[in-house]
């Protein structure tokens, strides 16, 4: 009989509590779910995606709802990193968990930019990079979705922080696989995935988009089995540890992506409808390990018998 | 895309929200695709306030996925334990045709009370208050109605569609206010918009308060500020969480130094019409 359960995952050089971190882009930076429970609950605490200058977002309207998921182009929108360092750095100190930081910017420039300003900055314990972005540069085209210009990027913002550095995979890229090991290559500590869906929805009657932007990204459950089936091929194509992300309901779902090779997960979208989502997730993997007889959750990490 | 840099902190609403599940206690068809829902919470949750809303979502379920934001209508009873309160809505879509076919004894997630409500001591200083309703619009109205009602000289302007979207009208008619109904078909009250009279009904020293489609808000927005009153405007937009982060209920407001990106759910959802860029 099993009457305790290790839930602790590791991360490169972070020990985390348990697997369960929220999302970037769905849990503000940090605090806002305060009202709920306490954020130190969680492995993580994933922030919102921070840029250099301030970013107003799109216009309205930014989500609208499909089946089983949510279509959302907010545009980035965030405070910027000035304001970021002095409003909203602060309150972290009071949250005893890990402290993971998403960064993103305009161009390779904006990206080293960002994390060599966080780099220094204690309450914050992991950057994630966030390559889902689109590439001025080259025309708009997400930086994620080539493996040659997401390894540069990689390997330049890896020089720019001596912190842990995961890097958030685009759903879009072609062979998840390569892509993961490109950027493992250039020296990522971790890898994230998936970021939402690029997806669109029209009304009929008005024949116009449903979000302003036209072209949104789907979140959701609708997207879960196609992020399972990223996360399987990301792990089996590296070595470095993977973050499951994509429709996370329940403890069941988060638990579908630590057997396929997750060794954490994030929540987002389930937060908008049941802000106590989380404590749920941690205390059915808890259960679960409990019931099958498994004392440390790293026992199912990758466990997928194929 | 890119504003520049704001040294300031967003505003954040200081209300305290809770998440709770909330039993049916009553769910009733007033008239074609409207309804009264009644709910009592299965815990206590923060006082509520006029003008407040909750997020109501079908729990287990993933289709439709997101909580709807409802606007407080009643008030009825509030204790250490639960609050039992009514909304109003109308069935538009997905979500509230299944909120049609509840039952007394289902069960609804609720998380509110949420959003910063009508500036009820901006009032304080008018002689008449002028409530302007567009359908549905009307429950969030009820509550000012009522701690007005006797006090000030209360006139509530309510239009709607055709007769069937002038709902609750028995409530506010025993408040004792002045009420004139509006359609745009002529089938009740003065045919045309709700907006119609609305210059009339201004005084030097008037207040407004208004809840309905963005176009008659716009139009509220337009006729008063042409007469010198800042008329308070609550807004409904498409929201996912309801309490700030999902960042998708955003509506343009005008500040001192720009326009900024400002949230319906946290911010509002009552703004006022001069600050709203259209």
């Amino acid at each position: 009989m099993v009457s305790k359960v290790d839930l602790s995952v590791k991360i490169a050089n972070h020990t985390y509590k348990n697997p369960v971190m929220s999302a970037s882009g769905t849990f503000g930076y940090g605090t806002e779910f305060g009202d709920f429970f306490n954020p130190a609950i969680l492995g993580g605490v994933v922030l919102k995606g921070v840029s250099v200058a301030r970013v107003e977002g799109n216009p309205s309207p930014r989500i609208y709802e499909t089946t089983a998921g949510m279509i959302n182009a907010i545009g980035l929108q965030n405070v910027g990193i000035d304001i970021f360092l002095k409003d909203k750095v602060p309150p972290l100190k009071k949250i005893d968990s890990k402290i993971i930081a998403n960064i993103w910017g305009r161009d390779i420039k904006e990206y080293i930019e960002i994390a060599e300003r966080m780099d220094s900055i204690q309450e914050l314990d992991v950057l994630e990079l966030n390559i889902s972005c689109p590439n001025i540069k080259k025309g708009g085209i997400e930086f994620g979705v080539d493996p040659v210009v997401a390894g540069e990027m990689t390997a330049l913002v890896r020089k720019a922080t001596g912190k842990d550095l995961w890097v958030k995979l685009s759903p879009s890229a072609s062979n998840i696989g390569v892509m993961a090991k490109a950027v493992q290559d250039s020296g990522a500590d971790a890898i994230s995935l998936i970021n939402s869906i690029p997806a669109m929805a029209i009304d009929v009657k008005r024949r116009k988009p449903r979000v302003a932007n036209v072209i949104g990204g789907l979140s959701g459950p609708a997207i879960k089995p196609i992020a399972v089936r990223m996360v399987y091929q990301a792990a089996k194509a590296v070595n470095i540890p993977i973050v499951g992300i994509g429709g996370i309901m329940t403890a069941m779902d988060a638990l579908e992506f630590i057997i396929a090779g997750a060794s954490a997960v994030q929540v987002g979208t389930a937060g908008f409808i049941n802000p106590h989502v989380f404590e749920d997730i941690i205390e059915g993997i808890e259960q679960f390990c409990l019931d099958e007889g498994i004392e440390d959750i790293k026992e199912l990490i990758g466990s997928i018998r194929v | 895309m890119f504003a520049t840099n704001k040294d300031s902190v967003i505003i954040q609403s200081m209300n305290k929200i809770e998440s709770v599940k909330a039993h049916v206690n009553e769910n009733r068809q007033i008239k074609d695709n409207y309804y009264l829902l009644e709910l009592e919470t299965e815990a206590p949750i923060p006082k509520m306030f006029p003008g407040a809303f909750v997020m109501l979502s079908f729990p287990g379920r993933l289709d439709p996925l997101l909580p709807r934001p409802m606007g407080l209508f009643q008030v009825l009873e509030e204790s250490g334990k639960s609050c039992r309160f009514n909304i109003g809505y109308v069935v538009i879509g997905k979500g509230t045709r299944l909120m049609s076919e509840l039952t007394k004894g289902n069960v609804l997630g609720c998380v509110g009370p949420l959003g910063n409500g009508w500036k009820m001591d901006l009032l304080n200083s008018a002689e008449k208050v002028i409530l302007v309703a567009g359908g549905i619009g009307i429950t969030p109205l009820y509550i000012p109605a009522m701690e007005l009602a006797g006090k000030k000289d209360v006139t509530l302007l309510f239009g709607g569609a055709g007769a069937n979207d002038l709902v609750f009208t028995d409530k506010f008619e025993k408040l004792g206010i002045d009420i004139k109904l509006y359609t745009e078909d002529g089938s009740q009250g003065s045919k045309g918009f709700v907006t119609k009279g609305l210059a009339d009904e201004i005084t030097d020293n008037s207040a407004i308060l208004a809840c309905g489609p963005e176009g008659m808000l716009r139009a509220v927005s337009d006729i008063a500020l042409q007469k010198g009153i800042d008329p308070q405007l609550s807004f409904d937009k498409r929201m996912a969480c309801g309490f700030g982060v999902c960042l998708g209920c955003n509506i343009a407001i005008k500040e001192e130094d720009g326009v900024y990106q400002r949230r319906v759910c946290k911010e509002g959802p009552v703004f006022f019409g001069g600050e709203v860029v259209w």
